[in-house]
């Protein structure tokens, strides 16, 4: 039994660019506005942080292979600095590098930064994916709309529920993050839609039509994490959030290749999400849990991530959607800030955003969107598609919680 | 030519024509403006491959069609026709001979350039066949995909299909009484090497210099040599898009108007080298024993067969024969606009996405071979978890054997849909893009693309898997093949979206 990561790791400092279409500025650009923004409200100098992780999922778009740009970028003094990459999951990936290297005494101030610039491709969506010379000779070239849209089918079939009724819960969960992410100055999506445009839209693969599918953003977010003792010694910072869990679980080919799942469900969510839980010490997340942000890469992915993170019963997100119960007023509010759907989703960034809008919330810094005395929040990343997948979990909660 | 060794015959064939139709009169409407003679063929529909076929899969179609993929593993040959292969310099026939599950110790040829190249490779397969004294069946198929000038008259007659035969020893359905060929640079029309189209000439000096003079001397000789009278033969198979050559053929040779075979001309079109064994393979599928058919085709000279059904042709299953077969298929109808750009006749924007680098990596497509030709899956040695790719390690989480695993072919199995989308996206030639997970019923799945249907399928309804062009790499004129989903005609159509 290991000891886990609760309460060893404190956040002092957040940051995140504005999201959307930055034909303005270069990926270098997006990292310092969410650096400069982190770094002030740490207080610190940059010379503090003695170890940095790169979350950038697509350099090929953005800025190249390695570490490299974000230390050249932000002028980081000569210290290691790791570019990670697990597809969507990126911005959780680097945020947990910086956190396990100050619990382990390795590092006293660690820098986790997620970028992504998305919009240099001259076309919508996210480019052609390529799995390599392997898995490319039989695999259909699927988009990211086509590998999630399946879900659908698989859980209208497992439940029993009309593709209809789904369908008119994913219209319910993409218009709450409408409604959210109109309170929001740093979304990318800021205009609140009507349900029956919602339904009517034009379909990208059925059953998901343009509304169902999250923004493709320019951004990057990031964290300034150090321990906790630090932290209470710091002179010019004084409320922080605490990390109580980050879970990670990778796709091992079971749902690929063997008959024991469903297609209707996230196994390596609901595997972090078991072992997260256990780690933060909750024991009823529908009930404890103050907010959530979880991977909306498409509104099917939201419902089915509503059951695999234990907060509606299997087969009842459609009711617990279509109840308002993830609405802002409801029992547990999901993306507050818009989600992916709304805020945006430049992949590398997106997990360090979700955690970035819990710890406003937390500290009560989120404006107009800000939710009554949140305790604890989680977020949950997925990257790739819902056969082969890396799913990351956060949990973070006010010092004591 | 004296009387061949009667001990070789037909042993078996098969049949195959895409689903796609072009309906004459839609052309019509596109091209008449240029030609209003093409008013004169206003009248039904061509059978065309779809985006993702070619000669290659409609070979592997028809061959599969003709015997079980067990059967095919010990083959000894494999003659292979079309004027439309997709390569020029790689064996054709060893993609379709691998798709089938033939031996690698196999002889295998590409015969071509000429019209009657399918009846050249089918005397070839049985010359083979019958020198050869082991068990071992030969296989012969004609394959072809067409392609005329948007406006032309080939362009309103031409068909694609593929036609299959078997030689062998033992239960021949029927032998070849005789054959003669003869060889004549008659220039009705040609395709220069690299050319897209062909060059033809008047169709009615084609018809009174081209055959009525070359052809019935052959007729002739080879009823002679098989000792057959005209008037005795049953059925007489001789494809022309030239109207009234066969029955005027049929005249001058002496045999009965009522013996020339129906060329399918109205539901599908001509299917240029495959054609006549087209024919052949649906005469044989209604014969009765003791019949007799006078087979042949034109290019460059004549080649002829006299063949005799034997009485075995009376225990032979019956399926579906050309007529019944391609008016029961879903035929779904293809806009001219679709139909040019799959064949690159018209130049569309595919859009930035289509843009992508598709390069196919020989070295790794080499390595997988097994998997791609016939979809070779591991079965676990401990657990019996049947699983695609093969793995080193059971993916059965209550397993986890480590070790060898055994080949288990997926290209015949048939499976359940389980997850499916259709994908206006992702980039196809032919979209929507359709794909989903199927589930054998070894229960081995994974996710694959959809052949072409009007109607996403339903979830849990049937498919097969079909041969077909898994992607297309325009940088480097390369194309690779994979097998697709091809879901069950009948169950097609689920909830109305």
């Amino acid at each position: 039994m290991t000891s886990g990561i609760r309460d060893k790791v404190a956040i002092i400092g957040m940051g995140c660019s504005k999201f959307g279409e930055r034909f303005d500025c270069d990926a270098q650009d997006l990292m310092l506005e969410a650096f400069f923004e982190a770094r002030e409200d740490a207080g610190i100098d940059t010379n503090e942080i003695d170890a940095a992780w790169l979350g950038h999922a697509m350099p090929e778009q953005g800025m190249g292979p390695t570490a490299t740009p974000a230390s050249v970028a932000l002028r980081l003094p000569n210290i290691p600095v790791t570019r990670v990459e697990n597809a969507c999951a990126t911005g959780t990936e680097a945020l947990r590098g910086a956190v396990y290297a100050v619990a382990s005494g390795a590092s006293r101030m660690a820098l986790a930064i997620g970028v992504e610039k998305l919009k240099d491709t001259g076309f919508g969506g996210l480019p052609e994916f390529n799995f390599g010379p392997r898995a490319s000779l039989y695999a259909p070239s699927m988009s990211a709309p086509g590998g999630f849209a399946q879900l659908a089918s698989a859980y209208s079939a497992k439940y029993a529920i009309s593709p209809s009724d789904v369908k008119r819960a994913m219209a319910h969960i993409s218009w709450k993050s409408h409604e959210n992410g109109a309170l929001n100055p740093k979304a990318h999506l800021r205009r609140r839609v009507e349900m029956d445009t919602i339904m009517k839209a034009p379909m990208i693969a059925d059953p998901l039509g343009l509304y169902d599918c999250c923004g493709v953003s320019d951004g990057a977010a990031c964290a300034i994490v150090t321990t906790p003792e630090v932290a209470a010694s710091l002179k010019q910072k004084h409320d922080y959030a605490m990390v109580k869990a980050l879970q990670l679980a990778v796709s091992n080919g079971v749902e690929a290749s063997h008959c024991s799942w469903d297609g209707a469900s996230i196994i390596t969510t609901r595997n972090a999400a078991k072992r997260a839980y256990q780690e933060a010490g909750i024991k009823d997340p529908r009930k404890e849990l103050s907010l959530v942000e979880v991977h909306d890469c498409f509104s099917i992915t939201e419902l089915v991530t509503m059951e695999d993170l234990h907060i509606s019963g299997d087969g009842s997100a459609v009711e617990d959607v279509l109840n308002g119960f993830y609405d802002r007023d409801g029992g547990v509010p999901c993306q507050i800030d818009g989600g992916l759907k709304c805020f945006g989703h430049p992949i590398g960034a997106s997990g360090l955003r979700m955690a970035y809008e819990v710890y406003l919330q937390l500290l009560g810094r989120a404006g107009e969107r800000q939710l009554d005395n949140p305790s604890i929040g989680l977020t949950h990343n997925l990257g790739g598609f819902p056969h082969e997948n890396v799913s990351g979990i956060g949990i973070y909660g006010l010092p004591g919680v | 030519m004296a009387k061949l060794d009667s001990m070789t015959g037909i042993t078996a064939f098969g049949f195959y024509v895409p689903s796609l139709r072009l309906q004459r009169k839609t052309l019509l409407g596109e091209f008449g403006w240029i030609n209003p003679g093409l008013a004169g063929y206003r009248q039904g529909a061509r059978a065309v491959c779809d985006f993702d076929e070619d000669v290659v899969t409609m070979a592997v179609e028809a061959i599969l069609q003709s015997r079980s993929h067990t059967a095919l593993a010990d083959i000894s040959a494999l003659f292979m026709a079309s004027n439309n292969f997709p390569f020029v310099d790689r064996l054709n026939t060893s993609i379709v001979a691998a798709a089938c599950g033939m031996p690698n110790m196999l002889e295998a040829v590409d015969v071509a350039n000429t019209q009657r190249a399918g009846l050249s490779a089918f005397r070839m397969a049985r010359e083979f066949s019958s020198n050869n004294a082991s068990s071992q069946e030969v296989i012969c198929v004609a394959s072809d995909k067409r392609r005329g000038r948007p406006g032309s008259t080939v362009e309103m007659t031409s068909g694609d299909a593929a036609a299959a035969f078997a030689f062998g020893h033992e239960n021949v359905l029927a032998r070849i009484l005789a054959h003669r060929a003869s060889t004549v640079d008659f220039v009705d029309h040609y395709r220069s090497a690299g050319a897209s189209y062909d060059y033809g000439w008047e169709e009615r000096w084609i018809r009174d210099a081209g055959y009525l003079k070359i052809a019935p001397p052959v007729l002739l000789a080879t009823l002679e040599d098989a000792g057959v009278s005209p008037e005795d033969i049953d059925h007489f198979i001789f494809p022309s898009t030239i109207r009234g050559v066969t029955a005027q053929l049929a005249a001058a040779a002496g045999i009965a108007k009522e013996a020339v075979r129906d060329d399918f001309q109205d539901i599908m079109g001509e299917s240029g080298v495959a054609h006549p064994l087209l024919m052949l393979a649906d005469t044989l599928n209604s014969a009765g024993a003791g019949e007799k058919i006078l087979l042949a085709g034109f290019g460059q000279g004549c080649e002829a067969f006299v063949l005799e059904t034997t009485p075995e042709i009376a225990t032979m299953p019956r399926r579906e024969g050309v007529r019944a077969k391609v008016q029961s298929d879903e035929q779904i109808d293809l806009p001219t606009i679709r139909y040019l750009s799959f064949n690159g006749q018209l130049d569309v924007d595919f859009g930035a996405r289509a843009e992508a680098d598709r390069k196919t990596s020989l070295s790794a497509a080499y390595r997988h071979a097994p998997d791609l030709a016939r979809l070779v899956a591991g079965k676990c040695t401990v657990c019996g978890t049947v699983q695609f790719p093969k793995a080193a390690i059971c993916v059965n989480p209550n397993c986890r054997h480590e070790g060898e695993q055994d080949d288990h072919s997926l290209a015949q199995e048939a499976a359940s849909i389980r997850t499916i989308t259709t994908d206006w996206l992702g980039f196809s030639l032919n979209p929507p893009n359709r794909y989903g997970m199927v589930e054998f019923e070894s229960g081995a799945r994974m996710i694959v693309n959809f052949t072409s249907t009007a109607d996403e399928p339903a979830i849990s309804s049937t498919i097969n898997m079909a041969y077909r062009i898994q992607e297309f790499d325009p940088m480097r004129n390369y194309h690779r093949y994979c097998w697709k989903a091809k879901p069950d005609h009948d169950e097609t159509g689920g909830e109305e979206k």
